[in-house]
């Protein structure tokens, strides 16, 4: 796979339905879209418009009942379950909307967490660890466990774990939705940080406009289309 | 091969493991507490219990080897139809120590004569078996450890008798009394004979007492007028050494009955064939039992945890370590509840190292041929035994929670 090459994300024709007969649910209708390496792009849209659909589906946490999602350009449509887990580990970070972080880790150990999934050496991924809790201001919380953390503290442990692996795209599904303002202001600078600093490509869906004030595109979802595609 | 390198990351893969079972265990401790006391008494019982079967075991065979029979037993095949003194045999001594100089795996060797007598005192009269015997030569059976009040026999030309202690009672004599013993000579008559008690012994079991008088054999020869003997008792340093040895000596004594102490105690012989099934049923009921409960707590603990394993899959964790994961924490408990249940086992066993009195039911203690005293045995392979099959049944427990943490969806988890 080449990840200099663009598009590193390519939807082409995109379908994605749930349910069967009566209860059948199109999530996503025919899309095609590209993102492309470095952007920050934000997936906007009311509720059910297929917003996660689309981001489980650039995360390969799932797969489309029709047409086909390339990643560095190849297809990923016949790719196994493994695969996709290992692609996932190495170039995929994951922020989740309830900072999902694993209960019996401490932070540090959370954060090397897909390291340690890699088969990295300790003292390799505890620098690394320590490196990103020192870039993201939080080193004292080292050694607590999520439930000793505040919301945002949290969140900037999920981002530091998803960072950790030196991922290509960090998918971040509503990850301001427990926050207060201020914490999201200083997760959406965070974003903008890895998004510039590091040169990683960054795909949030979101309703809030104060994060879809951080992205430079922006693509409007509407009943499982693409409503509207805008740069900023 | 694998390089260094992979080798390392295998290690820190199964160090991340342990590190996430060990702590999902203690995350749920009031739970898994009651499951490893679960399994702690489980696997503490099982082997007491087993130590305690195999004990019995051990002390059927003893006391049926110890016997008069010991591991090999030679008689003339009509002496076993019809115990009478002229249905013996000549003794060849020569013939016997050339025998077991050949066989080095003798522990010993003894003749006897015996005879069905009838037995009268002062005051009661009773039936049982007169027994002439070397004492010089009786290391191999029960008689060695006999206690005794009085005087023991001094050797094979000593005339006065030794007399169990139930026997003794039921004639109401008195030691250093005379009794008069009636019995067949080898000659097809009738005769009576004297004896003045010397000593009372007291054996394991009343049966003993009340059935075997013991005298000096070439005594006994000399006033039944016959240097025939009825028996050669064999006892070999161990069961396997006996089995090996049975056609050897069955080609040496061609015309003679040769039995092994299988045969001539059928039912203690089957008790030992079968303790082994005995504990293994056991062993399978008892932990049978445990696997519901692992499973239970298993599949309740994956159910808690989908969220949790659909994160760890959805950050890249192969459903292979999944799996893993959960087998890991069924071993890591049951492990657990192992060494505990061991360390109980072994404390309630050094407890019970002298022995459980089983007097109280002597007449059933007695059916069976044990002593009343049951000293527990505890035997590696008992041990071994209920360790393989503990684990064996806690990754069988853990399959089925397992292939359902792996079959969880990322997506539909981290919804919740």
């Amino acid at each position: 796979m080449n990840f200099n090459s663009h598009p590193l994300i390519r939807f082409d024709n995109v379908s994605r339905v749930y349910g069967q007969d009566a209860s059948l649910v199109q999530a996503l209708h025919q899309v095609s879209v590209e993102i492309c390496s470095e952007e920050f792009t934000a997936i906007v849209g009311p509720s059910g418009c297929g917003k996660s659909t689309m981001l489980q589906l650039m995360g390969l946490l799932d797969q489309p009942t029709e047409g086909n999602v390339y990643f560095a350009g190849c297809s990923t449509t016949t790719l196994k379950s493994q695969q996709l887990a290992d692609l996932r580990l190495q170039k995929i970070g994951f922020v989740f909307q309830d900072f999902n972080l694993i209960p019996v880790l401490s932070a540090i150990e959370n954060i090397e967490f897909p390291l340690q999934l890699q088969g990295t050496a300790k003292k390799v991924r505890r620098n690394k660890a320590h490196d990103l809790l020192a870039k993201l201001d939080i080193e004292d919380i080292a050694k607590r466990r999520p439930s000793d953390m505040s919301g945002g503290q949290q969140q900037r442990v999920a981002i530091a774990r998803a960072l950790v692996s030196d991922p290509v795209i960090l998918i971040a599904d509503e990850p301001s939705a427990n926050l207060d303002s201020q914490t999201t202001h200083d997760l959406c600078d965070l974003l903008r940080t890895v998004n510039q600093d590091f040169a990683i490509t960054i795909a949030v869906a979101s309703h809030d406009p104060l994060v879809m004030g951080y992205a430079r595109r922006r693509i409007h979802l509407l009943d499982g289309r693409i409503n509207k595609d805008e740069q900023v | 091969m694998h390089s260094d390198s992979e080798n390392k990351s295998v290690l820190e893969k199964i160090k991340l493991l342990f590190a996430l079972g060990t702590r999902n265990l203690w995350r749920q401790k009031r739970r898994n507490s009651v499951l490893v006391i679960a399994i702690v008494v489980a696997v503490s019982g099982v082997i007491v219990l087993n130590s305690l079967i195999r004990g019995m075991q051990i002390q059927m065979v003893e006391q049926a080897v110890g016997g008069l029979s010991a591991h090999i037993n030679i008689q003339s095949a009509n002496f076993r139809d019809d115990p009478w003194v002229g249905h013996g045999f000549s003794e060849d001594n020569r013939k016997l120590e050339d025998l077991f100089l050949e066989t080095q795996t003798v522990q010993g060797w003894t003749t006897r004569l015996h005879t069905p007598v009838v037995v009268m005192s002062e005051r009661e009269t009773r039936g049982a078996y007169l027994v002439g015997i070397n004492p010089e030569r009786e290391s191999i059976s029960f008689i060695q450890d006999l206690h005794i009040e009085g005087l023991a026999l001094t050797g094979t030309l000593d005339n006065s008798i030794i007399i169990g202690r139930a026997l003794f009672d039921q004639l109401r004599t008195k030691l250093g009394h005379r009794i008069v013993v009636t019995l067949q000579n080898a000659h097809g008559l009738s005769q009576d004979l004297g004896f003045r008690i010397s000593g009372v012994y007291d054996a394991d079991t009343d049966g003993i007492e009340k059935q075997y008088i013991f005298t000096g054999k070439r005594a006994l020869q000399q006033l039944l007028d016959t240097t025939l003997i009825s028996e050669i008792a064999i006892r070999f340093q161990s069961e396997r050494e006996a089995q090996q040895a049975q056609n050897f000596v069955i080609a040496a004594f061609p015309e003679l009955d040769v039995a092994t102490w299988q045969q001539l105690n059928p039912l203690s012989a089957f008790m030992f064939e079968i303790v082994d099934v005995v504990i293994f049923i056991w062993l399978c009921i008892v932990l049978l039992t445990l696997v519901f409960g692992l499973l239970n707590s298993l599949l309740t603990a994956v159910l808690e945890r989908k969220r949790e394993i659909g994160i760890v899959r959805a950050v890249g964790l192969r459903s292979s370590m999944v799996l893993s994961q959960i087998m890991l924490e069924s071993v890591l408990l049951m492990v657990l509840g192992i060494v505990i249940g061991l360390l109980t086992a072994f404390l309630f066993l050094y407890w019970l190292r002298e022995g459980i009195d089983l007097s109280m039911f002597a007449a059933g203690v007695e059916l069976m041929n044990l002593s009343p005293k049951i000293v527990p045995t505890l035997q590696v392979r008992d041990v071994l035994l209920v360790v393989g099959t503990s684990l064996s049944l806690a990754v069988f427990a853990s399959l089925l929670p397992a292939y359902r943490s792996t079959q969880i969806n990322p997506i539909e988890a981290i919804r919740g």
